[in-house]
């Protein structure tokens, strides 16, 4: 089920209402039911492999709890197994076979379709929504038992609802149980101050996304159609649009998964912290879907010796890191080549601070001047990054920088409507102005305390902008598909 | 409580009031190339791509077939594009609901090419109809046959719905008409459709011909559909499978996908008993505005053929 469907419309209210009139000893039960519709609503099927990983889950992590270390380790193994068997399956494989294909006919050896895989294409399997997030989620559970941080949960119901609950199921945030599963054993009682914030979140979300996210996308997929454009400014335009337009998109997303969660007592992660405004490229991977990157920092990053070991071992760790980053986004080398390009620019942030620092300070520039600097070349080595990150192919997105440096044509008003151009704009100016002073969690403060006749411009405004310059496409959040 | 309710229920009202409103207001201005298609119920059906849809003008075969005297009206044409009706099972279940009970004869035009029968390779039967009821027109409307139509504005209208306030700047060129021809008109009194554009748009689309050909298949789930529709029709009237012509090197694409196209059209037509008119050599004859589809002089040569040898078959039946 979309959060910018009719369905959820209906289904929203129902859930939150229940859940407050439902004794707390059954609330777990409602809230999972609920969760399993929301997931299968329209592919039914796909619940069998949520049930595979928290069924194993479950039972790895009560084996492991007064087991010894070798018994530990072998259903830490099972759990990893499994969990990242499924995520291999069903998101890797096609792009597996696929690479080792081209391998081999780079070295002149031709596979026939029987040789390499039978009568079935890989690339016909669908990809289960969210599993990347509900995998990675759940392997943190099993991970973080057997490293003694937890005990655990022994209530197959509230595990089950840790896995599946519905508001951050699909895309995130990435939960730990530490933090989730307290919230969803405790008592809730009505909140209302908590409800009119959550709500506020959820509005706010379906705003980012419905006007302004799908109102970027109409340009950027104008854009990204014709990668050999002669309009080389509107081709970088586009990849502009692109970066607000996914991180709008999935900072709407979390805003209404905070939102909802919210409205029933649960508190989830902010994803986002201003990441467009970081002044380096550390700082923006510090704050760009923050819940990942915590989770690979701690189960692959830090393992693998962080940034403690030599200079040699941090580059490599880092590019592990970045390539996982990649992978993790999607089953295709555009995304292998994003991550890895990202972390070049980390590599190179890292081993020319001092040589920038004297730089700088021999132009004695002050620090206002180098945040400057160091934002405008950070964004715009990120806007060139994402040009991977959207491109089809590797071929298309070559293409697509080749040409965005032809500034040959002005022309950048590729959909025929200048209104629509500056309205987008607009918005964007608008949402991060209001993100600057706000941050990405505390919007509703612009609302709440505030006198009456405030309030009401604000809900009188929000009607008439919802309903005039909402995008009608229903469109799915970018971040479903991984 | 009850106070925060009444506030968030007046928000919502106001919201979906609004909304109600400017929805009601576009139904009433233009909404797509297609919404008249989707207003009216029809005594007889123009089915098929976007070849149909510009090429068949049901006014001059409703009055050529006049004097027969006995065909329910009003003849409409359904055919919208590639994307939105292939043939398929979505196809079918939208003329249920668009076609009326009989009162005499009913006539259907079924209008055929490759396109109208292919997917994206190795797609299953249950993908394709999920595909098709999920992204198409035919699959998102639900009501068919009423005006205004809110079902469509809700299902299909991806525009911001401030176009409603205004009037809608829509091409030039053409004008959908209320029995769904959809006229283009490349002469008006403000301008003209240049050559260069002409030789512009042909390119554009040999080359997404080209680009559909390695990654488009003929789907046999597509053809059973087709003839599924083909036996539906054959229990309320009279049926024609029309091959409508066009450029020669829309036709050497099109073989590249299905080089056996006109006589697998002949032998199912044959095994159904239905006549099949293959215009296909007539390649250059009628006038298109991009080498794929006609403007309106084509449009009115090609039907006025067709109406005629509609007709003389109908003739030779009753005889």
């Amino acid at each position: 089920m979309l959060f910018n469907s009719f369905e959820f419309l209906i289904f929203l209210p129902i859930i939150v209402f229940g859940f407050y009139f439902i004794d707390h000893k059954y609330r777990w039960g409602w809230l999972l039911l609920g969760s399993y519709l929301f997931y299968s609503f329209h592919e039914p099927e796909l619940l069998i492999l949520l049930l595979i990983s928290t069924i194993t889950d479950y039972f790895c992590g009560l084996k492991m709890a007064d087991a010894s270390h070798k018994l530990k380790k072998l259903y830490l193994g099972l759990s990893l197994t499994v969990n990242l068997g499924m995520l291999f399956i069903f998101k890797y494989l096609g792009f597996f076979t696929n690479s080792v294909n081209d391998l081999f006919t780079f070295f002149g050896v031709e596979l026939t379709t029987q040789e390499n895989m039978g009568s079935y294409n890989f690339s016909n399997i669908l990809l289960p929504v969210g599993i990347s997030f509900y995998t990675f989620q759940t392997l943190s559970y099993t991970i973080d038992i057997y490293r003694g941080a937890i005990k655990p949960e022994r209530h197959f119901g509230i595990f089950a609802l840790y896995v599946a609950f519905f508001p951050q199921l699909v895309a995130g945030p990435i939960e730990r149980a530490s933090r989730l599963i307290p919230q969803l054993r405790s008592h809730v009682k009505v909140n209302l101050p908590n409800i009119k914030k959550g709500l506020i979140l959820i509005a706010w979300g379906f705003f980012l996304k419905v006007v302004v996210a799908d109102r970027l996308g109409i340009y950027v997929d104008t854009a990204f159609a014709k990668p050999d454009s002669p309009h080389g400014f509107a081709l970088t335009l586009g990849a502009i649009f692109f970066m607000f337009q996914i991180y709008f998109d999935f900072s709407a997303y979390t805003s209404i998964a905070l939102g909802v969660a919210k409205t029933i007592g649960v508190e989830l992660m902010q994803n986002f912290n201003r990441p467009i405004f970081a002044t380096t490229v550390s700082g923006f991977w510090k704050s760009w879907h923050i819940s990942l990157m915590q989770w690979l920092r701690d189960y692959v990053f830090l393992p693998l010796g962080g940034s403690r070991g030599s200079k040699a071992k941090t580059i490599r760790n880092v590019i592990i890191l970045f390539f996982v980053v990649g992978l993790w986004h999607g089953a295709s080398w555009t995304f292998v080549i994003w991550g890895l390009l990202n972390a070049l620019l980390l590599i190179l942030d890292f081993g020319t601070a001092k040589l920038r620092k004297k730089v700088f300070d021999s132009l004695g520039l002050k620090k206002r001047s180098i945040d400057l600097i160091g934002w405008f070349f950070g964004v715009s080595y990120i806007i060139l990054t994402l040009v991977f990150f959207r491109a089809p192919s590797l071929n298309d997105a070559l293409t697509y920088i080749e040409h965005m440096f032809q500034f040959k044509s002005m022309h950048v008003n590729i959909l025929e409507s200048y209104f629509e151009l500056i309205l987008s704009i607009i918005f964007i100016l608008g949402v991060q102005t209001v993100h600057y002073y706000k941050g990405n969690d505390k919007i509703y403060d612009l609302v709440i305390g505030q006198p009456a006749y405030v309030r009401w411009s604000y809900y009188v405004a929000y009607v008439f902008i919802i309903a005039l310059f909402a995008i009608n496409r229903q469109n799915t959040f970018i971040y479903f598909q991984f | 409580m009850k106070s925060f309710l009444l506030k968030l229920s007046f928000i919502i009202i106001a919201l979906a009031g609004v909304y109600g409103f400017l929805v009601n207001r576009l139904s009433q201005d233009f909404v797509d190339i297609y919404y008249e298609k989707f207003t009216q119920k029809a005594g007889g059906l123009i089915i098929g791509i976007s070849k149909a849809n510009k090429g068949i003008n049901p006014e001059i075969i409703e009055q050529k077939l006049q004097a027969l005297n006995y065909y329910d009206t009003p003849l409409i044409n359904y055919a919208l594009n590639v994307n939105n009706s292939p043939f398929g099972e979505v196809y079918l279940e939208s003329i249920k609901k668009k076609i009326k009970p009989i009162k005499n004869r009913q006539l259907f035009i079924v209008s055929v090419s490759p396109g109208a029968f292919s997917t994206p390779l190795k797609m299953k039967s249950e993908d394709i109809y999920k595909m098709d009821k999920n992204h198409t027109i035919l699959g998102k409307v639900n009501k068919v046959d009423t005006k205004p139509n809110y079902n469509y504005i809700i299902n299909t209208y991806e525009l911001p719905l401030y176009n409603a306030l205004h009037p809608y700047d829509k091409w030039l060129f053409y004008e959908l008409h209320p029995n769904g021809w959809l006229e283009i008109r490349p002469n008006t009194e403000i301008d003209s459709i240049k050559a260069t554009d002409i030789a512009f748009w042909k390119a554009g689309i040999l080359k997404e011909f080209e680009a559909q050909l390695g990654i488009q298949q003929i789907s046999s789930y597509r053809i059973e559909s087709f003839i599924k529709i083909l036996e539906f029709f054959k229990t309320r009237g009279d049926v024609f499978i029309v091959r409508i012509p066009q450029d020669e090197e829309f036709n050497i694409l099109e073989h590249k996908l299905w080089p056996s196209f006109e006589q697998k059209m002949d032998s199912i037509a044959k095994q159904y008993n239905v006549p099949f008119l293959n215009y296909s050599n007539l390649a250059n004859k009628f006038k298109t505005y991009d080498g794929l589809h006609f403007d309106t002089n084509g449009a009115t040569q090609f039907t006025e053929m067709l109406s005629e040898d509609i007709y003389v078959i109908l003739k030779n039946k009753e005889n």
